[in-house]
This record gives C-alpha cells, sequence and structure tokens, in this order.
C-alpha cells in the first residue's frame, strides 16, 4: 500500500521559472525510496514541498489519502513526516542534547520527550559519548547521525533524508547507509536523495529518476540501476565518478 | 586605585541598565533580522508613562516596571501581527522592516511631542537624587535600584530562554531559522513573541530611564544610537555578546567623561565602536556572516 503519493506537482520558488513539473510518484509503506538525478533537478525541492516548507503552484500530496500540501511545517511533522535537510540543519550553538530535544519539540509533555531520548540513545548508542558538546564542533558523520536522531524524536512514519552522505569519507558513509536500513527495520518508510547512486540504489528497495523537474522513470532500484537510460542521463551531465565506481 | 574603582562600580551599574535596554534590540534582530529602529522610540514612551503615572497617580517608577512590561509586551506582539507579518516572505524584507520601524520611531515621537510638548521631563522619587556611599565609594541611589532591576530582569530571560521549551525554541530560531521550521517551530508565533519581548524590555526601561535620565520626545534618536553601537560592538545577534558590549561600553564611557568630561562620554561609543570594527568586524561574539 502506498501510504505517501505525490500528485502533479508543480512547484518553484518566489516569482522564478517552476523547478518541479507535473511530478507525480508513490511511495510504499516500509520500503527504503531512493531519489536520484543530477544537480539542480530538483530533487531537494520535492523534499522541501513534502515537508510543508514550499507550497506547490498546483498539484497534492497525500499521506494515507489525506491531502497535506497547504500545511505548515510543524503541522507535516506532527503528521509523522521528518526531513533531514542537505544542510543537516542543527543547531550549532546548542549541545547535542538540546537539538535532541528540539527534535522533540512538537512534543509538549517533557516525560515522554525524555523517555523518547532514551529510545533514540538506544538506538544510536555512540551518540551518547558527545551528548554534552557543541553541535558546530561535531564531525560531518556525528552531525549527520545527530540529525537522523534528531528527526526520530517524534517517531516519524516517513522519514526523508537529503543527501546523507554528502561530503563524508567513505567509511563514515558505511555507518550512515547501516542506519538507514535501522529506520527501515523500525517500520519507517524512508526517502533519500543521493549523488552517490550506486550505494543510495544498492540501499534501497526502490528508486526513481527526477531530471529538470520531471520524474524520468521509476522501478525497483535494481531494475533502475540496470537501465541504460540512467547512463544516458549521468554521461556528460555530471561527474562521473559515482558510475567509475563499479569498475 | 579608589577613583579607577569608583569609576568601574558607576560604568557597571550603568551598563547593567543599558544591557536591559539592548537586550530587546537584539533579541528582535537575532530572531526575525528585524533592527527595531523604533525601540528607543519605545523607551521614551515607558518613560513618559511612568513619568505620568508617578505624577498623576503616585505610583512609583520602579513599580511601573510592572505596568510597562506587560502593556509593552501586548503592544509589541499586536504591532508585530498588525505591521511585520504582511511583509513575511515579501523580497526586501529586510528593507522594508527597517523602514517600516523607522516609520514607526517618527509616529511614536509626533504622538509624544503632541501630547507632552517637547520639555525636558524627568520622574523625581525621592531617591532620585540621593547617594549610598560604602568606604570610599559612593552609588546613586536610583542607579542602584535600576541596575538590580535590570540585572534581574536579564536573568529571569536568561532562565527562560535556557530552560522553558518555548525559551529553547526562540534559541533555535535564531541560529537557524529552517531548521526550527523542520523541527515543528511555528515561528511566526516566535517572533510575535520574541517581538512582544523586546518591546517589553523597551517598556520596562523606559521606566527607570524616567528617573535615571532627563528626556524629551526627541531624545530617542541619541538612545538608539548608542544602543546599536553596542549591540553591534557584541556582534549583532549575540545576546551574550549586546550584554558584555554595554558593560564595556558604559564603563569606558563613564571613565572617559570622568578624564575629559561629560560632553565626551557619547563619544566613546562610536570610537569604541569604529576600533572593534577595524579589528574584528563581526563584532566580540558574532559569527562571520556566510
Ligand atoms: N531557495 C531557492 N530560491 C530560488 N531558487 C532555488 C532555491 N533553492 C533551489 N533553487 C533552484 O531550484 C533548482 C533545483 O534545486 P534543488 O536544490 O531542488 O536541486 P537538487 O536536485 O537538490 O540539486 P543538488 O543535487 O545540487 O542538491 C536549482 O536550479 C536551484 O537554483
Ligand atoms: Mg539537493
Amino acid at each position: 500500500m502506498s501510504i505517501l503519493e505525490i500528485e502533479d506537482v508543480t512547484a518553484g520558488y518566489g516569482m522564478g521559472p517552476d523547478i518541479l513539473s507535473q511530478v507525480s510518484a508513490r511511495f510504499e509503506a516500509g520500503l527504503i525510496h531512493c531519489l536520484i538525478g543530477p544537480n539542480g533537478a530538483g530533487k531537494s525541492t520535492l523534499l522541501r514541498v513534502i515537508a510543508g516548507l514550499l507550497r506547490p503552484r498546483s498539484g497534492r500530496v497525500l499521506l494515507e489519502g489525506k491531502v497535506i500540501s497547504g500545511l505548515r511545517p510543524d503541522q507535516v511533522l506532527a503528521c509523522g513526516i521528518c526531513l533531514v535537510p542537505q544542510d543537516r540543519s542543527l543547531f550549532p550553538d546548542m549541545t547535542v542534547r538540546e537539538n535532541l530535544l528540539m527534535g522533540g519539540y512538537i512534543e509538549r509533555d517533557p516525560r515522554r520527550v525524555s523517555r523518547r531520548m532514551e529510545e533514540v540513545l538506544d538506538l544510536f548508542p555512540e551518540i551518547r559519548r558527545y551528548l554534552n558538546r557543541r553541535a558546530g564542533a561535531l564531525s560531518g558523520g556525528e552531525q549527520q547521525m545527530v540529525a537522523i536522531a534528531r528527526g526520530l524524536m517524534v517517531r516519524p512514519r516517513v522519514m526523508m533524508l537529503d543527501e546523507p552522505s554528502l561530503g563524508l569519507a567513505p567509511l563514515v558513509v558505511d555507518r550512515i547507509f547501516e542506519a538507514i536500513s535501522r529506520l527501515k527495520t523500525m517500520g519507517i518508510t524512508v526517502l533519500i536523495v543521493e549523488q552517490n547512486v550506486r550505494k543510495g540504489l544498492a540501499h534501497a528497495d526502490r528508486g526513481y529518476v527526477l531530471d529538470m523537474g520531471r520524474l524520468c522513470f521509476e522501478g525497483p532500484a535494481r531494475e533502475v540501476m540496470e537501465d541504460p537510460r540512467l547512463q544516458e542521463l549521468y554521461l556528460g551531465r555530471m561527474a562521473l565518478s559515482n558510475l567509475e565506481v563499479r569498475k | 586605585m579608589t577613583t579607577g574603582l569608583q569609576t568601574l562600580i558607576l560604568g557597571l551599574a550603568l551598563g547593567g541598565v543599558y544591557a536591559l535596554m539592548a537586550i530587546g534590540l537584539s533579541l528582535t534582530y537575532g530572531v526575525m533580522r528585524i533592527l527595531n529602529l523604533a525601540h528607543a522610540a519605545f523607551m521614551v514612551l515607558g518613560a513618559y508613562l511612568a513619568y505620568w503615572a508617578l505624577q498623576i497617580f503616585h505610583i512609583d517608577p520602579l513599580l511601573s516596571v510592572l505596568i510597562n512590561g506587560p502593556l509593552f509586551f501586548i503592544l509589541g506582539v499586536s504591532l508585530y501581527r498588525l505591521l511585520f507579518v504582511p511583509l513575511a516572505g515579501r523580497p526586501r524584507y529586510t528593507e522594508a522592516t527597517l523602514l517600516l520601524s523607522f516609520g514607526l520611531a517618527l509616529g511614536v515621537e509626533g504622538l509624544m511631542g503632541t501630547w507632552w510638548t517637547g520639555i525636558y521631563r524627568a520622574a523625581n522619587p525621592v531617591y532620585a537624587t540621593r547617594s549610598i556611599s560604602f568606604g570610599p565609594f559612593y552609588i546613586p541611589e536610583g542607579q542602584l535600584y535600576a541596575t538590580v532591576i535590570s540585572v534581574g530582569m536579564l536573568l529571569v530571560l536568561w532562565a527562560f530562554l535556557q530552560n522553558t521549551r518555548i525559551g529553547r525554541a526562540i534559541r533555535a530560531t535564531m541560529q537557524n531559522r529552517t531548521a526550527a521550521q523542520i523541527v515543528g517551530v511555528n515561528v511566526e508565533g516566535i517572533s510575535a513573541l520574541a517581538f512582544g519581548l523586546g518591546m517589553a524590555s523597551a517598556g520596562i526601561s523606559g521606566s527607570l530611564l524616567s528617573f535615571l535620565f532627563p528626556f524629551f520626545p526627541g531624545k530617542h534618536w541619541q538612545w538608539i544610537s548608542s544602543l546599536l553601537s553596542l549591540v553591534v560592538l557584541g556582534g549583532m545577534g549575540s545576546l551574550i555578546g549586546t550584554v558584555v558590549g554595554a558593560l564595556l561600553l558604559s564603563v569606558a564611557s563613564v571613565w572617559v567623561s570622568s578624564i575629559l568630561g561629560p560632553t565626551w562620554s557619547p563619544v566613546t561609543f562610536y570610537a569604541a565602536l569604529f576600533m572593534v570594527m577595524m579589528i574584528r568586524p563581526q563584532g566580540l561574539f558574532g559569527k562571520k556572516e556566510a
């Protein structure tokens, strides 16, 4: 059953041109979905629309059949959709603990927040070590872990991660993907945007290819990976490095 | 040595009040990047209200703090919702809010001039002319009370920002507005709250100002320029920076005034500001703009 549905979404910024044109897609409950596409294709924009940070010009976003486009970001979050944005968006001058507390902001009952924090820390025990450090002082990988943990504070049903491996060393990237697999075992529907096409698709159940604001094709991750259109899209468009890894 | 310490005492006492005056300006800027040029005009309005409360109802200015605080808070929230919210999301938001607050300053000044004329006023509670001495030192009694209240208010604000859910949301919004939205903070609500708190600080410091310094409607221009210089010195958007900036500059200005005479004391602000800008453009506690 599809949990999240995007219907003919067209969106853009301010008075600017359409960044997304008539994008439609379905995301299935409990699976990992990987959204790929060249730089500037509109991947982050799509996540922003779903999160309620950007209102679509037309089209709708539905969560389990209920329209959520048009809701404020805090309302979308309350519906169970959380976003870990491309820049991680931690609060740099707050401690990791405070960042996690902020993750539970929409929960008013402080006891439930602290119980939730314990659960999250059990899932990511490595975070305990730097609970009292300033978030801005952490390494990129640690920051990404905290960002994911902060998102988990609301027990989301859908978690969107925008380029979680950006700027991280390969070993750290593996840790992040391992954490993403843990999300799946928790029953969370995952939507990741990934520049590292091979790695992203290898960890995903389904793949979606976005180019110039349009959804070109989609399918089971394995098929998308083999699809000749994928290589066509990337050849000459962006650095080949991601695909070269194969050889 | 004694004169040095005496200067320090007077400077710090003054600095506590400056810090309270400026903290609202800094908070409003930090949360929504609005530089409220009308901040000092509202301070002077608060001073008038305290003045008339004393004249007519015999309410001590130290007590009118309790009236001005909530009154200006409500005024601030309403003004924000009425005037600033419609500008939100518009291109050139920062410029528009700057002009709007400039217009507000002129409007408030005009109203005060119409109602209360341009003559100098100063509230005269009994303690305004008394001093307390301890050993070789002294401190004007009014100054002491004003400082105690200011520091108390700053501590309450600090505890609120540090230990409550809403206070944490205010700090979060100051650090990263989008991130605050992502974790579900209603940033417009937080902005209205921050504007209200900023205005409350103006109203409260207005009560204190009423018996510390003589005032008239146009006096706010001088105040706003001093307050802006100490906010910039501390680092725009840093609350700690604002407090430190206020203490440093007031000690410096009292010191300069004791050597060169009081006419030179306002210049201290700009001289110190200029020096800091040369060495550390982002201010003492500010972050480099990305
Ligand atoms: N805040 C904004 N205001 C105006 N235009 C924007 C804004 N954010 C993104 N854009 C534009 O929208 C287009 C798509 O951007 P988006 O960030 O969605 O791409 P992306 O697929 O995530 O790219 P990347 O892989 O580089 O992250 C780009 O042309 C970008 O310049
Ligand atoms: Mg992106």
